[in-house]
């Protein structure tokens, strides 16, 4: 493929956007930033994989691995089972890889970056400039940012206070150009390339994503964090994470995800792929406010993502904590491999769906070795229109000796038109192993409401209040940086789901 | 054979536990009558043959419980390409007596049977009936039971599960209750080498109830399927699933259980426990207990354990010179004690804790 052949379109935004970011002051990310985008040609085929992987320099073996996937993508069907309904996905009808014009000449520090796309991620209130943060509020959390922008990562903070204590903290094709023998030895060992539909698209085609290592005995000195930003047009974003926490190392790592609102709904099929060694530690957070469509439950996100942690190692530790409030359709179930003797999972979820969004989310523990523990704690709130799952799974292998579990997945429903289901699956065959499963559905009770209504809260506020008091189990496990704007997420989310 | 294309394989959601064509596979038989006989309440039966009153044929001629959901009616359509024979039990309005229905269901080597039942409660009437399962030798047993329980009537259903520990045992409940009914129903399961117990309540009217106990003692290979659907259609209604499982040996217990709340079924009450015990390293438990709400002032909440016998309170017991395996069968006989002692019936209860000990004993 000729770079000639390349088509270079510009976004313009046209009046009815304008119009429609102007009506829903609701979700705030819903801008767009006009900046001159270069596109691969439409739709998906071999040519185009090659292209992706000629943008990015890499070597055979990444070419190859992304050809197989392709080629074995197409023999798959799609995953069925949850209970989200869409229509069949066009897979031809996307753009599968997208970046700022002139980015070929890839910036060689944030200076160079483009202003433009700088301001998008200050208008959604992420610093890109390290200055501004050492300039901050005193004795403030430092936390190092990757911002990927559609499909190429625009740049990462605190690059060198990190590689001085031997962390690694870049985006996935940097790594796979700098660091081939880690990204080699642990793409796809968790993942594997076929695990499903979704994951064996992201690994023919994904575009960027963020990568971390920590080395050894390393407590990772700041928080990491990647932002997603789906900007343009009919783009699918598909990115790949990859966070490896060597022996006794830890690491606290967030990520952050908006889009502009659009009529069409558009696909991020995304993988995250977790490794802890001996006595390692991951803490893993996202809030997840993709575009989810408007009251009529035209546009958003489909977000399909697969996401699992490896405990590789004795005493090693992965906890995943998500706030989801986005995305037409969520397909999303963060799952723990407890490997490793004494190893631990956690999961902390709420998801909130308002509107017609769908969602389908819930997490997997499997107990392999002696002593493995797991908890989960799921919050649904379904409000509008809405539906919403809990699906998951905890299985004992007949090895995890003393394995110990317990569940607790809460739904809380807001109007009659919406609905809250939970699909637990609890597959024993060890009877030394411990499993508590608890679930309860109910309603925000009118005495609550009247209560804060009496004493001056607003139905909206009171509400808010509420939800935020049912998921302060999750909340608390935030970092502090998150827990704040997921908070205001949660009221923002429940806008006009009373009164 | 032409019965084993219909059979339902674990690529099947709500199979994905029980392997049913593998068992059957194990044994040669032959399409038969089921060996079926009642004592006392004469008056209330009749045969179900090819020429039924109409009520009956409007019954059945009702499309299978749950067919839209969840397509696992394999089961049903096999009972139904089978030949029609079986029993219709009809107990008039505000029918009472405080005399109890027994049925014994024998099953014989190499039979394969497909028995019906149809079971029609008018409005206010009550009645207990008792169903035996037993048998000897290789046996398959699809049975379809089709209840319908009229206004304010109250249907007791206690069956106990002691086929051939060859046999395969398959029943498929559907109960249909109106306003202000109620289907109480206990299952002890001792038997079988793999059973299935599905049942599907609907609760149509305002104020229907249904409580869905069991006990399924499991030990050597066998398999125990418990498959459950509770659809509240009506405001108003309760209803509860209480189940335990002792699992032993290298068996396998399977329980999956869902309420699922329609937009009209405000006020719903709905529980659903599942509490197994697995005895020994090779034993296995499946358990999926499912909720799906579709109204918002409900109250419903599940919950489900597994584990095995408490070390602390198996020690306190010996220290009490107990011996071990007397503490043992003491404590899995309180585990299952939780739910014989709902049993409101006197004889039977008795009747289901002799059943229950006698199984320990030979533990």
């Amino acid at each position: 493929m000729s770079e000639a052949q390349e088509i270079i379109a510009n976004t313009e935004i046209d009046q009815d956007t304008l119009d429609a970011v102007k009506s829903l002051s609701t979700y705030e990310a819903g801008f767009e930033t006009d900046i001159e985008m270069e596109y691969a040609p439409k739709g998906l085929n071999e040519d185009i994989i090659r292209l992706i992987s000629k943008k990015k320099e890499e070597p055979q073996w990444m070419l190859d691995l992304r050809l197989k996937a392709y080629a074995h993508w197409l023999t798959m069907p799609e995953p069925k089972w949850a209970k989200v309904d869409f229509p069949e996905m066009d897979y031809q009808d996307a753009y599968y890889y997208a970046q700022p014009k002139n980015f070929d000449a890839k910036p060689k520090s944030l200076d160079e970056v483009d202003p433009k796309l700088l301001e998008t991620y200050a208008k959604l209130g992420i610093s890109l400039k390290e200055q501004e943060v050492l300039a901050g509020v005193e004795g403030a959390a430092q936390v190092a940012v990757d911002a990927v922008f559609d499909s190429v990562s625009v740049g990462t903070t605190f690059k060198k206070a990190l590689s001085d204590v031997g962390v690694i903290f870049c985006s996935i094709s940097e790594a796979i150009q700098d660091h081939p023998e880690l990204v080699k030895k642990y793409l796809c060992s968790v993942v594997p390339m076929a695990d499903n539909k979704h994951a064996c698209l992201n690994t023919a085609c994904f575009t960027d994503g963020s990568f971390v290592y920590i080395p050894p005995g390393v407590k990772c000195p700041m928080e990491l964090s990647t932002y997603f930003r789906m900007n343009a047009i009919n783009t699918g974003q598909f990115e790949r994470t990859l966070i490896i926490a060597d022996k006794g190392a830890y690491v606290s790592y967030l990520e952050g995800c908006t889009a502009p609102m659009r009529d069409e709904n558009q696909l991020h099929a995304a993988v995250v792929e977790l490794i802890t060694h001996d006595d390692a530690e991951i803490k893993y957070s996202t809030v997840q406010n993709w575009y989810p469509g408007d009251e009529n439950g035209t546009g958003g996100i489909y977000n399909f993502v697969t996401k699992r942690g490896l405990c590789e190692g004795v005493n090693s530790k992965i906890s995943w904590t998500q706030v989801e409030t986005g995305s037409a359709i969520t397909w999303k179930y963060p799952s723990c491999i407890l490997k490793g003797d004494n190893s631990q999972g956690e999961f902390y979820s709420v998801a909130i769906t308002n509107n017609k969004q769908q969602a389908d989310t819930g997490t997997k523990m499997i107990h392999m070795g002696k002593n493995t523990k797991s908890r989960i704690i799921s919050k649904g709130i379904s409000a509008g229109r809405s539906d919403q799952t809990y699906r998951g799974q905890v299985k004992i292998m007949a090895g995890a000796e003393g394995a110990r579990n317990f569940t607790q997945c809460d739904s809380l429903l807001i109007g009659n038109q919406c609905g809250a289901h939970t699909v637990p699956y609890i597959d024993n065959k060890n009877p030394t192993s411990q499993l508590e499963h608890e679930a309860t559905t109910s309603k925000v009770g009118e005495d609550q409401l009247f209560y804060c209504k009496q004493r001056g809260i607003s139905e909206e506020e009171a509400l808010a209040l509420i939800v935020n008091g049912f998921c302060r189990e999750v909340m608390q496990n935030l970092p502090m940086e998150f827990a704040v704007e997921a908070q205001k997420l949660v009221g923002i989310s429940l806008e006009g789901s009373v009164g | 054979m032409t019965l084993m294309k219909s059979l339902p394989t674990q690529k099947l959601e709500r199979w994905k536990y029980t392997n049913l064509p593998a068992r059957l596979k194990k044994f040669e038989r032959e399409i038969a009558t089921a060996e079926i006989t009642f004592d006392g309440l004469n008056d209330l039966i009749m045969p179900y043959t090819n020429d039924n009153p109409d009520w009956v044929n409007e019954i059945t001629s009702r499309s299978p419980a749950g067919e839209a959901q969840y397509k696992d009616m394999a089961l049903w359509t096999a009972a139904n390409d089978a030949p029609q024979d079986g029993y219709i039990i009809d107990v008039p309005v505000n029918y009472q007596t405080g005399k109890p229905l027994t049925m014994i269901m024998t099953g014989g080597n190499a039979e394969q049977v497909s028995p019906r039942f149809i079971i029609r409660l008018a409005r206010g009437a009550e009645l207990t009936l008792i169903e035996h399962q037993t048998g000897e030798g290789a046996y398959w047993n699809n049975a379809v039971m089709q209840i319908e329980i009229g206004d304010g009537a109250i249907f007791n259903h206690y069956r106990f599960q002691d086929n051939s520990h060859d046999a395969v045992m398959t029943v498929n409940t559907h109960a249909q209750i109106a306003r202000n009914g109620q289907y109480n129903a206990f299952t002890l399961t001792t038997g079988a080498s793999m059973s299935r117990n599905q049942i599907h309540a609907d609760l149509k009217g305002e104020g229907a109830a249904c409580y869905l106990n069991g006990v399924n003692l499991l030990d050597g290979k066998r398999l125990g399927d418990t498959t459950i659907t509770v659809e509240h259609q009506a405001p108003h209604c309760e209803s509860r699933q209480d189940y335990r499982s002792v699992v032993g040996d290298q068996a396998t217990g399977v329980f999956q259980g869902k309420v699922h709340v329609h937009q009209i079924a405000q006020q719903t009450d709905g529980y659903q426990l599942s509490n197994s015990l697995l005895l020994s390293q090779q034993a296995t438990m499946n358990t999926k207990p499912e909720l799906e709400i579709y109204a918002d002032d409900v109250k419903c909440s599940h919950g489900t354990t597994s584990g095995m016998l408490d070390k602390d309170a198996l020690f306190y017991l010996q220290a009490r010179g107990i011996p071990k395996a007397q503490a043992r069968a003491l404590l899995i006989q309180a585990f299952i004690s939780e739910v014989t002692e709902q049993i409101t019936h006197d004889d039977i209860r008795e009747q289901a804790t002799a059943i229950i000990e006698k199984w320990l004993t030979a533990l």
